[in-house]
This record gives C-alpha cells, structure tokens and sequence, in this order.
C-alpha cells in the first residue's frame, strides 16, 4: 500500500514530463550562434535581427537563444560551440567564413548536433553529415542595387553633370576572391544594364571590417574619378565619406550593403543590397526543432524573399522605383540571369564554358587539395540564353571572372 | 626591523593571549597575533620608536598553523564569495541562490562542462609547474606566454612543413621534441643573461613574450594566405593532432592523457623541490646568492638548468595546445595563462598540491561566471560576461589579499606609541 502511493506518483510525474517535452518542441529547442560582431557591426546586426525575427514567427522563447558575440577566426570558436552545445544547444549557427574549420571539427566531436557555417564552402564534401553551409544569392540584390546606382548615373548624363564616358564606378571590396567578384561583377553589370558606357576600378581593403580603411579607399575612387561607390565591406565608412565628398562639391553617391545607409550619408546614400537572413533562419530552426536534417547548401533570392535593397534615398533617379520592380519581378520569375553570357565578355570573348572544381584547397600551400570535389561546368542554358550559374553546385559564391570594364586597382 | 618589532608587541601581548584564546573562532585574528611572538623576554624599556621609522611597516608572521591559515583562507575566500554575489545580486536583482547555483552549474552542470573545467585546470596547472622552480629561486619569469607560444609555433611548424611527409606519429614526436627544446631555448635566453650579467629577467622576459608573439602572427599571416585567417591546420588529413580517445560522452578524450600527465607533474615537482639536491640547490638561490655561492652551489649553472626545465615544460604546454586541443594557432594561444599561473603560483606559497586547490577554485569561478552570463543574462541585463568576471577577479584579490596578510601583517606606528605607553603602566 505504502509503496504504491510513493510509485503513482512518480509514474505521474514522468508522464507530466515527456508530455511535456512532446507538445512544445519549441519551447525546449535551444539554438547558439557565435557571431564575429555584435549589433554595432551592420553585417552581425542583420544576423541578429534574423534570427530574433525567425524565433518569434516560431514561437521560441528568447532565452533559448544562446549568443557568442565578437567571436574572433581562431579557437574561440571551438571554446564558444562547445559551451553552446554544454548549455543544450541542439543547432549552433556561425557567421563568419574563418569560423567555418572549428565548426567542422565541433561537427565531428558531436555528432548529435546541428552545425552550419554560413558563407562557408566546404560542406558538401567534407564528409561531416551535421555540418552544413549557407548563403543567400545575395548577387541577385547587388544586381538591382546597380540598377538603382545606373538609374542615378544615367539621370546625371542627362543632365550634363557628367559625360557618358566618365560614368566610372568605384567598388570597396573587402578581398579578392569569389564571393566579392562575383558580388561587385553582379553590381556592375546591374550599372551596365542602364548606362552601357559605365566602367569600373575596384580596391580592396582586405578587411571585412575596418571603418577608417573603408573611408580612406572610398575617397581614393572618388579622387580617381568615380562618381557612384558600391562596397562589399561592412562598415558605414564608405557611404558616410561620400556624404562629407558629396558636401565638399564632389559627385559621388553610394551603394551600400547589410544595412540602410541613410543614417550616415541621408544625402549620398541611394540604396544598400541587404540579405534577408530571417528566412534562413527560420528555416534551419524549423527544421531543427523537428528533428529533421537541414540542407547541406542552401542559398535563395529573390524568389524566396532572402535578398532584397533598401528603401531609396532621397537623391535616387526618377522612374528607379519602376525599373527596379521590373528587375526584381524578372528575378523572381527566373527569366532575368544575372550572369548572362551575351551581357559581357572576358578579354574580349564572350564566355562559352567555365568550369568549377569544388575542391577546398589551400592556397597558402601552392593549392594542395584539403577536401576533394568535384568539376562541375558553370555555363548553363535556358532557352536562348546562355548564363553562368552561381550558389546552385554550392551555397557559397563562386564566380570569380574578372569581366572586360573592370579594373582591380592593386 | 622586524627583531624590534616583535619585542614592541611582546610586551602586550601574554596577558591577552590566553583570555583570547578562548574566545574561540571570532577572535581567531587575534590569536594569530599571538602565535608569532617569540618567548625570549625582552626589556621592554628598549622600545622607544625610531623617529624616522615609516607609518606603516609590513611585518612578517611566524610560526602560523595551518589550521589558522586554513580558517583564515576560507572564511575570507567565503566572505569574498558572499561579497561578489551580493554584488551581482545588487546590479541585477537576480535571486542569489540562483546565482550560486549558476556558478555550480558552470563546472557541475552536465559532463561537457566539467571536462571543459578539467581542461583548464590542467592547462593552468601545468604552466604554474611550470613556472614553479623558477620562481622558488626568486627568478621572475613572466615570459610563460612567450614560452607556451614558441612550444605551440613549433608544433605547428612541424604539422604544416612535415605533415605531408610522413605519418602522424612521427610528426607529432617532431613536434614534441621541438616544442620542448624551443620552450627550454626561450627561458634559456634571459637565464644566460641573468648568470652572466646579472641582467634584470622580468623586463628580459616579458620582451620575449612580444617576440614570441610577433613570431606567431607573422606565421599565421603566411599561412592564412589569402583567407581572412587561418583555420586548424591539416584540417582533412589530421596529421600531427593527438588522437582522441574514444571513451564514451562520461569522459573528454582529449583530456584524459594531460589529465594523467599532469597529476605525474605535481607530484614530481613536489619531491623534486622538496627532496632532491636540484630542489635544495634551488631554495638557497632563492633565499641568497651569497649565501650559496659561498657554500659552493654553482649559481649560474642552478639558474640555467631551473629555466631551461621550466620553458620545456611550457614549452610541452604550447604543444598540447596546438597538437591536442585547438589544432591551430594564433597569438591567443596561451590564453593569458602564462600570467594567471603567476598568481598560482604565489597564492600557493610553492606548493605543488596547493596550486591543485587554487587552480581548481580559478576555473571554478571563470567557469561560473561565463555560465552565470550564459544562462541568466537575458533575464538580468545586469549579468553580462563583463559583470561576472569582474565579480570574479573581486574573489582573486581577496584571495590574494587573504594569503598576504595570513604571511605579513601591517605594523602602524600609532599602534608602537600605543603598546609603548601600554608596557610603562
């Protein structure tokens, strides 16, 4: 008898519990993310938003959300993923390319969890089944973003203020490989699609970061004549030097990117190319919380609302808004590529095949192969139109053709 | 000073120190007074105070139990604890039980955490070791960091240049040796220099530690190549990382082999300092060099071979590091523990088992903040990683201030006019 009374409700108890536990996935689902800024950066902002945003359409409780803030690329890393999963984590989301080798090696050490490594490239062929990649098709939003910055360009030549040959581009690149060429090409060919004449020098700060070196090349371009200045950098210091240049008697307006400019350069600042990082989120929370694998690669656009610019500013052209809705219905659509061979040419030729090894190499090594993909062709048809195909063989940009009418200023 | 010293106090204190005595715990203060006073009997008309005698004067106690100094510690590291949560307390509103509970879950809370703690533990454990003789012999070396660095460059050296080249047990007994004798090189430096030339160690030291520094970030800037940093090295191949022991989720595999090496470190630092001729040669460096040359220890020699155990054994640290743990290196490495084992080491009073004790109590209270931020800081904005800490190095100082006042004590020069006026009644 007495036994019985202390058993009932012990087996009550536990009942209580994993009913619990069953009916609210939500509310027991913890996620961390390790972030290598925090909400004074645009591009760690954006992240943070997204994934409050995406937490709130779940109905995950903020305190489920863990966060590792101003985690540098080296073994903070390992250290913040491992507190992550020691506070219950079932999925850790980094955002940072650098941080994309110690999630692998977390990958490996617990194979119970969820890893992704936004911006990173090597999933796929590492081998690691919990360890994933993500990016959006951000190229889609430089695309339009251009058009906003051709649209101003092509209203100053009808007015006089410039000529049709001196619509020279500038273009803050952080560094020189894929994901900033094919950013920056996508930008140009967005100016071209308006004003056929435009050109474009690039200089790169090898920084994703630095506010003062963003300002100093920003200045640079406009000293060499550009009058439009796009970035792949995340700081406000190009958008907030045009502003000062813009008042000084310069012509020059800015592109930015991540975060709407307005606040820094209300004058200067045209539109910024924004990731709608929400939708990732959501997805890969949701996915998560279900007990279901989340994608190896996984990059939207436009389609998918993943990308987008922000609201215009004060001094964009007239008739902008019109041309940037059909821009963006087209890409929504999929009959606008981005990319499309007969737009542009390499050394004078129009590009017929480009191939692509997904192999991850090290390039500090004479490009000993790390991970081993394989060669994929990049130019693809549809219909009459041949395009070159990118974040489709993976998540992370690949395009990486330096195009005739633009210069890398070393 | 301090003969003149004891003599002031003496003569006030024997009739206190039985009545005091048995007032038991709260006057255990006062019974350490008593406890340090020498019997020979001093005329106490000897006592007037040098006019140009200094306030305040730092004495030092003897003959203290460690029973006192035991009682002293924790009630003062209790009261320092107490303090700190009502800090925290005070600037978040957060309940105080949850918060010592935080700090508990911090090391106790699932396996992950406490294996995460024991990593620590045994990483500040070796370098205070490390840094151990040297200090015995009142050598300042505070170039553990420089140390560390160049045993895991060296590491990393041998996995980038030779882990292509030959099987990953052979490169990680490359690395083991290279690590070892460029840690050994690195403290061996400043050691010949102070032999020789008597040449200050501290500034020598933590000269090094730059370089060694400076060494590393061009290395990890070469290697990077043109990523925006570098990443773990031989990531697919995995050549020349320790391999991980595979013992069920109770027990971190990369851990237990430092975890056993350790504990075998403590003990043979404790007779090799205690019991062996090295040891000995050691203390009398430490307490004179005059007293030991002229009884014939070869000093330069006994500060040359001190350092270069010393290095080679921060040196094998820096190579755990890199082999074992991060697989990468960045100046970051050592984690500002070639600094924390100072305090280690002091608070200790050099001995190795008690560093097991502060050591611990370090990481149990590093581990307990971050969790107290981790877990309760989107409840109580007042409980960021910043607040923690800050509560966490109030308990270090006091713990510190704890061990220095339970070895020294103040003498106020108010407090001798007092005692003489005191003993002329």
């Amino acid at each position: 008898m007495n036994k019985c009374f202390k058993v009932v409700p012990l087996v009550l108890a536990s009942v209580a519990m994993l009913a619990g536990c069953g009916s609210d996935s939500a509310s027991n689902f913890k996620a961390g993310f390790i972030l290598v800024g925090d909400e004074t950066e645009g591009y760690s902002e954006a992240h943070i938003n997204g994934i409050k945003a995406a937490a709130k359409k779940l109905g995950i409780p903020e305190a489920n959300l863990m966060w590792k803030k101003k985690v540098e690329e080296n073994e903070a890393v390992t250290t913040a993923g491992k507190d992550l999963i020691a506070n219950g984590a079932s999925l850790v989301i980094s955002n940072s390319y650098g941080h994309q080798d110690y999630m692998k090696d977390l990958a490996d050490s617990y194979p119970d969890q969820q890893f992704v490594s936004m911006t990173g490239d090597y999933a796929a062929i590492s081998g690691a089944s919990n360890f994933k990649n993500a990016f959006t098709n951000i190229y889609e939003a430089r695309y339009v973003s251009g058009i906003v910055g051709g649209m101003k360009l092509k209203e100053l030549i009808d007015a006089g203020t410039i000529t049709a040959d001196d619509a020279k581009v500038g273009y803050v690149g952080a560094y020189s490989y894929a994901e900033v060429v094919s950013g920056y090409t996508a930008f140009f060919l967005g100016v071209r699609s308006i004003v056929p004449t435009a050109t474009m020098e690039v200089i790169y700060t090898n920084s994703w970061f630095d506010v003062t070196k963003e300002a100093n090349t920003a200045e640079t371009l406009v000293n060499d004549g550009c009058h439009l200045i796009g970035q792949h950098a995340d700081s406000t210091g190009a958008p907030s030097k045009c502003e000062d240049m813009l008042k000084a008697g310069k012509i020059c307006y800015s592109v930015g990117y991540n975060v709407d400019m307005r606040s820094v350069a209300p004058n200067a600042a045209l539109t910024s190319a924004t990731n709608n990082w929400e939708v990732y989120y959501e997805y890969a929370m949701k996915s998560a919380m279900n007990g279901n694998v989340i994608a190896t690669d996984w990059s939207k656009g436009y389609a998918d609302g993943a990308v987008g610019i922000t609201d215009l500013g004060n001094q964009a052209a007239k008739g902008t808004d019109a041309a940037v809705k059909a821009a963006e219905d087209a890409l929504k659509a999929g009959t606008l590529h981005v990319f499309d061979t007969s737009k542009f040419t390499v050394d004078g030729e129009v590009v017929t095949s480009k191939m692509f090894d997904l192999s991850y190499k090290d390039w500090a090594k004479g490009g000993d192969e790390i991970y081993h993909g394989n060669t994929v062709e990049t130019v693809k048809k549809d219909g009459d139109v041949s395009y070159i195909e990118e974040s489709v063989a993976r998540s992370a940009p690949y395009f990486d053709l330096r195009i005739d009418g633009i210069t890398e200023k070393k | 000073m301090n003969e003149e010293e004891n003599k002031s106090l003496e003569t006030v204190v024997p009739s206190e120190s039985e009545s005091e005595k048995k007032k038991g715990m709260s006057s255990f203060f006062a019974s350490i007074k008593t406890k340090f006073v020498k019997k020979d009997n001093a005329p106490s008309d000897e006592l007037p105070r040098d006019k140009r005698e200094p306030l305040i004067r730092i004495a030092k106690r003897n003959n203290v139990t460690w029973k006192t100094k035991l009682i002293a510690g924790l009630s003062c590291v209790g009261t320092a604890i107490l303090v700190s949560i009502l800090f925290l307390w005070a600037i978040s509103g957060a309940n105080p039980f949850s918060i010592i509970g935080a700090i508990f879950q911090g090391t106790f809370g699932n396996s992950i955490k406490l294996w995460a703690a024991i990593k620590e533990i045994v990483i500040l454990l070796a370098v205070a070791l490390a840094l151990l003789p040297a200090y015995k012999m009142r050598f300042w070396n505070v170039g553990g960091q420089g140390q560390i660095l160049i045993g895991a460059l060296l590491t990393a050296i041998c996995m980038q240049y030779l882990g292509d080249k030959m099987p990953s047990a052979l490169v990680i007994i490359f690395s083991i040796i290279f690590a070892a004798v460029g840690g050994a090189l690195w403290a061996y430096i400043p050691a010949i220099f102070k032999a020789k030339w008597n040449t200050n160690e501290t500034l020598f030291t933590l000269m090094l530690n730059y370089i060694a520094v400076l060494l590393v970030t061009f290395f990890t800037d070469r290697w990077k190549g043109q990523k925006s940093s570098m990443g773990t090295i031989n990531s697919s191949t995995k050549s020349g990382w320790l391999p991980t022991l595979k013992l069920g989720s109770a027990i971190d595999g990369k851990v237990l082999i430092p975890l056993i090496l350790v504990i075998l470190l403590t003990v043979f630092m404790y007779f090799y300092l205690r019991k062996t001729k090295h040891g000995y040669e050691i203390e009398v460096v430490g307490d004179s060099v005059s007293t030991a040359r002229y009884t014939g220890i070869p000093v330069p020699h006994v500060i040359r071979r001190t350092l270069a155990m010393s290095g080679c054994i921060c040196g094998l640290v820096g190579f755990f590091y890199v082999a074992g743990f991060d697989h990468t290196l960045s100046a970051t490495t050592s984690g500002g523990y070639g600094f924390s084992a100072v305090i280690i080491c002091w608070l200790s009073n050099f001995n190795p088992f008690v560093m097991i004790g502060y050591s611990s109590l370090l990481i149990f209270l590093e581990q307990g903040g971050r969790n107290l931020s981790n877990t309760m800081y989107y409840q109580y904005s007042g409980l960021n990683e910043y607040s923690t800490q800050l509560a966490v190095f109030l308990i270090i100082i006091a713990i510190m201030l704890t061990s220095f006042f339970i070895r020294y004590r103040l003498v106020f020069a108010k407090d001798n006019k007092v005692t003489v006026k005191k003993a002329e009644q």
